[in-house]
């Protein structure tokens, strides 16, 4: 039955994507003027042929609904153009940049958890103490704090004042690292290379640091409140008249009960994970896919763009169906 | 940030007809008030920036570049938070860059708030296609991430104030919209909704004059609370330079300006990251005050 289920909330996936694709192959037809254009901009002067063959190549000269059969024919195949500054596939391009942007989510994924959630249990089992009321006035600062701004300030503080910290970049020069999967972590780890471990793990810490600062507070805040509500239950009251030890009390009967719900919010922040990682990434000058999308900005190199986008939402439905099947697994009352 | 709208509902509804005593209780509230009076303060100087500022925020003065806060050691000058690369006082561009903060904010969260109203009672009293084709587009918009969706829209439209309101609500209304049109839903089962209609009410009239009034109150809550996440936002296309022109000031273009001189004058990009802090911050104290009024079940700090 829960196969079932599943099975029909991974295919509801496969519309969704194809109507993010059509939103996104509209929105980059918008572009004022024509990509052609731009290209030879950038290129100088270009005969009629080469105008001709580029306008061939990016499926220009053909009408607007074959250019998205044509798109979505592509993009089945996972082809999603040629970039036009660097001349190879984006698909390439963005392969490349996403080993390092997921380093980075995962780091501060693990950071906002391995916090967060202490934090919050230990600020609901003391509610109302000073304890508490400090680590929520801190969580909310955290909310309301712009990453860039939050970057900024650790590069201030922990890099140029005490130089504790890497400004920027994954990995020092003269570091020696072979990149065989593109996690430095795990390429460090796989060369036993503990010197290149320990200096790829200073430069991920600010960043990851950086990005986590809003999901650890919104983890806080969401654990502190579902434990408030689960410590005032009757099986609690059972647990502790049995005489179970408080710790177990908290950690076994109330913070498991209060991880469940606390999954699907973690979730929905992915959004907001993807999003600051671009900003993040930037302020950093993290090489990942974040930062190659913003550059491609600036040089106008929309297949890049494009790709980019659709990469990152692809990423966030995904991730989304993956905490929805968690959630079925956790809390077996609840149907898809 | 979305919880129990069901429940928001039952208490917003008994306390539609009392507004003044809402404000009151918002005014008790303190951290609620708190927030309402820097809300105020900032408005203030968003309003009266020119007769606040002591320099033209433009006005770049090379002599006096990258010169530190008055108040520091060797500050000296007359630059209260000191000057950026250009010579051009810090402290006036914030006062300035109030104005594009609020104003983004405030005419975003509007129009996503008027676009998920009208849609969302529409969708939710006629339901049918429409409700339908809107609610597969809803879901279509929430598959994007938010920062991602702006910036690779403001990509291809460009940078403009108008530009930037218009990318964000873009994406905006889809909430305001799936609140109202659950409420609207709910609403309509009501008696009162029955008896306007037997009284031979439009559809319309039922709309306008019975269910918004009765619903606006979560969509206001929810207004307050996104105007902070927008305003990051507007910070954020502003740091990465898809915000407003260069030539008006922005609090987040200052802090990337600032960010290319960091060794040297840490000021530059310190103080408007304070400033964005500050407004997002008083801003979600009064959006969390109004929710803990509204309904004290949700009450988290």
């Amino acid at each position: 039955m829960r196969g079932i289920v599943i099975l029909r909330r991974v295919l509801a996936t496969i519309p969704l994507m194809l109507g993010v694709a059509m939103v996104v192959f509209v929105i980059m037809r918008v572009i004022p003027g024509d990509p052609v254009d731009i290209i030879i901009g950038q290129g100088g002067a270009a005969t009629q042929q080469e105008v001709d063959l580029l306008r061939r190549e990016f499926h220009l000269d053909r009408p607007v609904y074959e250019q998205l059969i044509l798109f979505l024919g592509d993009l089945s195949r996972g082809d999603l153009g040629v970039s036009f500054v660097k001349r190879r596939p984006v698909v390439n391009i963005l392969f490349e940049t996403l080993p390092a942007t997921i380093e980075l989510a995962m780091a501060s994924l693990f950071l906002s958890i391995v916090i967060g959630i202490p934090v919050g249990v230990y600020a609901a089992v003391r509610k109302s103490s000073f304890v508490d009321r400090i680590s929520m006035a801190g969580a909310f600062l955290g909310i309301s704090m712009p990453p860039f701004w939050l970057g900024i300030v650790a590069i201030l503080l922990l890099s140029i004042r005490l130089g504790w910290f890497p400004t920027s970049g994954r990995v020092s020069y003269g570091v020696l690292l072979e990149p065989v999967t593109g996690f430095y972590l795990l390429d460090s780890v796989l060369a036993r290379n503990w010197a290149a471990l320990w200096d790829v793990l200073r430069h991920l810490f600010l960043p990851g640091l950086t990005l986590s600062i809003g999901i650890m507070a919104v983890v806080a805040r969401i654990i502190r409140s579902n434990m408030i509500e689960v410590l005032q239950e009757n099986y609690i009251t059972t647990a502790r008249a049995k005489g179970l030890h408080e710790r177990t009390v908290v950690l076994r009967h109330a913070l498991q009960n209060a991880l469940i719900p606390t999954v699907t919010v973690v979730g929905l922040q992915m959004g907001v994970l993807l999003g600051g990682n671009m900003v993040v990434e930037t302020v950093f000058g993290w090489p990942g896919m974040g930062r190659l999308v913003v550059d491609a900005i600036f040089s106008r190199d929309y297949p890049v763009i494009q790709g980019g986008v659709m990469l990152y939402t692809f990423t966030f439905v995904i991730v989304n169906l993956m905490v929805d099947i968690l959630y079925t697994y956790l809390n077996p009352r609840i149907e898809l | 940030m979305i919880q129990a709208p069901a429940r928001v509902e039952e208490v917003a509804a008994a306390r539609a007809r009392r507004p003044f005593r809402f404000a009151c209780r918002l005014l008790r509230h303190p951290s609620a008030a708190f927030g309402a009076v820097i809300l105020c303060v900032f408005s203030v100087v968003a309003l009266f920036a020119d007769g606040v500022a002591p320099f033209d925020p433009n006005e770049a003065r090379l002599i006096d570049r990258l010169s530190p806060p008055a108040w520091l050691l060797g500050g000296g000058g007359n630059y209260l938070l000191g000057t950026d690369q250009l010579g051009r006082d810090i402290f006036s561009r914030i006062l300035y860059g109030t104005r594009v903060s609020l104003l983004v904010g405030l005419l975003s969260v509007s129009m996503s708030m008027l676009i998920g109203l009208a849609l969302g009672t529409c969708a939710g009293f006629y339901r049918g296609w429409f409700d339908a084709l809107v609610s597969r587009f809803a879901d279509l918009l929430m598959a994007f991430p938010y920062l991602i969706f702006t910036v690779g829209l403001m990509a291809v439209i460009g940078p403009g104030f108008w530009n930037l309101v218009f990318a964000l609500s873009f994406k905006g209304w889809v909430e305001f919209f799936r609140l109202v049109r659950g409420e609207t839903f709910v609403q309509q089962s009501r008696e009162y909704v029955e008896a306007a209609r037997a009284i031979g009410a439009s559809s319309m009239r039922i709309i306008g004059r019975h269910i918004v009034p009765n619903i606006i109150h979560t969509s206001i809550v929810l207004a307050t609370l996104r105007m902070g996440y927008f305003i990051v936002l507007e910070a954020s296309l502003s740091y990465l330079g898809l915000g407003v022109p260069p030539r008006i000031p922005a609090w987040g273009s200052m802090v990337a300006d600032g960010k290319e001189v960091l060794f040297t004058a840490w000021w530059v990009s310190t103080f408007p990251g304070l400033a964005i802090g500050a407004l997002v911050l008083a801003v979600n104290l009064l959006g969390e005050g109004m929710r803990e009024i509204l309904d004290p079940r949700l009450r988290i700090g």
